[in-house]
């Protein structure tokens, strides 16, 4: 069935600003991923815990509770592999997305790959970048690794890592998401540069935990401020209520 | 001026749910009614109408035990949608002081 147009009033030009504010938004909420990433560092500090007690257990020639660490270790190891894992982890993932976003609903910018394909480089990358960070970190605090090369050392893994991932899940992410990488490059550049923000002492765990989750957690955050503007705008478009120019 | 509008794409509120649609993969009724601001019964009923124009997909599923109802645009609707801002472009391009 058509009309003539002259019959009827045209749309706003605005209209045609709502894919633009509608992809932005769905490819920003990021507070499922923030919410991973605060997962993320409670795994850390507990295998981290575990591998020093082992460490210390296997020195001091405690062998049941260093079998204990072990197990806790191994046990640890284990729900990292179920998270990353699309099937089990992923699952899960979704559900608390949309528990999460209950109020605005569910929308997906690109139904991701593992849906139709498996995706087994960017499941072996992401995995390779979570098992990365803590090992880096254990080795570092078992004195394998020394502390000042920590992040740029990383920054040759972790960098080209973010970097693959953003490229094989693009059309799910948001551009935001490269602000990890650089974060991430620039800090590694100040410190062979010789710049005073390497941590030592108890606190030599900052070495890793600033770059990983401190700046992912800061992309999580600058994703999420934008994802709210752009439903505000979308909002604004689609009930009419644009400046008109 | 040109052959007439298509009226499914043309109504507002079906336009925006387009619109909306053409930009993700797939989105459910909730987000839908929060992003377009429309009640329960408005939404169902331009939903039903752009799905017998072939222009919306419906996808019933489960998420656990709650039925979950995603909505996908169709190849035919973006084409039709494609088709309608064309058609939009020549009007405009004819009329210059037509104004939204």
């Amino acid at each position: 069935m058509s009309i003539t147009p002259s019959d009827e009033q045209l749309p706003s030009e605005s209209i045609r600003e709502i894919p633009r504010w509608t992809r932005l938004y769905a490819r920003n909420r990021t507070l499922p991923f923030l919410l991973s990433l605060f997962l993320l560092l409670v795994w850390t500090l507990l295998a981290r815990s575990a591998a020093r007690l082992a460490i210390a257990s296997s020195r001091s020639g405690e062998i049941i509770q260093g079998y204990f660490a072990m197990a806790v270790v191994t046990a640890l190891i284990a729900v990292l592999i179920w998270f990353v894992v699309p099937r089990w982890g992923g699952r899960w993932f979704e559900k608390i997305t949309r528990r999460i976003y209950r109020q605005d609903g569910d929308v997906v910018a690109s139904v991701p790959a593992n849906r139709r394909n498996p995706n087994w480089p960017g499941y072996l990358l992401t995995g390779a970048f979570l098992l990365g960070v803590p090992i880096s970190v254990i080795l570092t605090d078992s004195g394998y690794l020394p502390n000042g090369y920590l992040q740029p050392v990383s920054a040759l893994y972790a960098v080209p890592i973010l970097i693959a991932i953003f490229a094989s899940m693009r059309t799910a992410l948001s551009t935001f998401f490269l602000l990890w990488p650089i974060l991430y490059c620039i800090h590694a550049i100040l410190i062979v540069a010789g710049a005073p923000i390497t941590f030592a002492g108890q606190w030599r765990t900052l070495n890793l935990l600033i770059p990983t989750l401190g700046y992912g957690a800061l992309t999580g955050v600058v994703g999420y401020m934008v994802g709210q503007y752009s439903l505000k705008r979308l909002r604004i478009i689609t009930s009419g209520r644009e400046a008109r120019p | 001026m040109t052959s007439g509008l298509d009226r499914v794409v043309h109504e507002p509120a079906r336009l925006r749910i387009l619109m909306v649609l053409s930009a993700v993969e797939e989105t459910d009724f909730k987000f839908l009614q929060s992003a377009l601001g429309l009640s329960n019964g408005n939404l169902s009923s331009h939903m039903n109408r752009l799905e017998q124009s072939g222009y919306v997909k419906i996808l019933k599923g489960f998420a656990g035990k709650v039925t979950r109802t995603r909505y996908r645009l169709t190849e035919e609707g973006r084409l039709a949608l494609a088709a309608y801002w064309k058609q939009m472009d020549e009007i405009r391009s004819l009329s210059p002081h037509v104004s939204g």
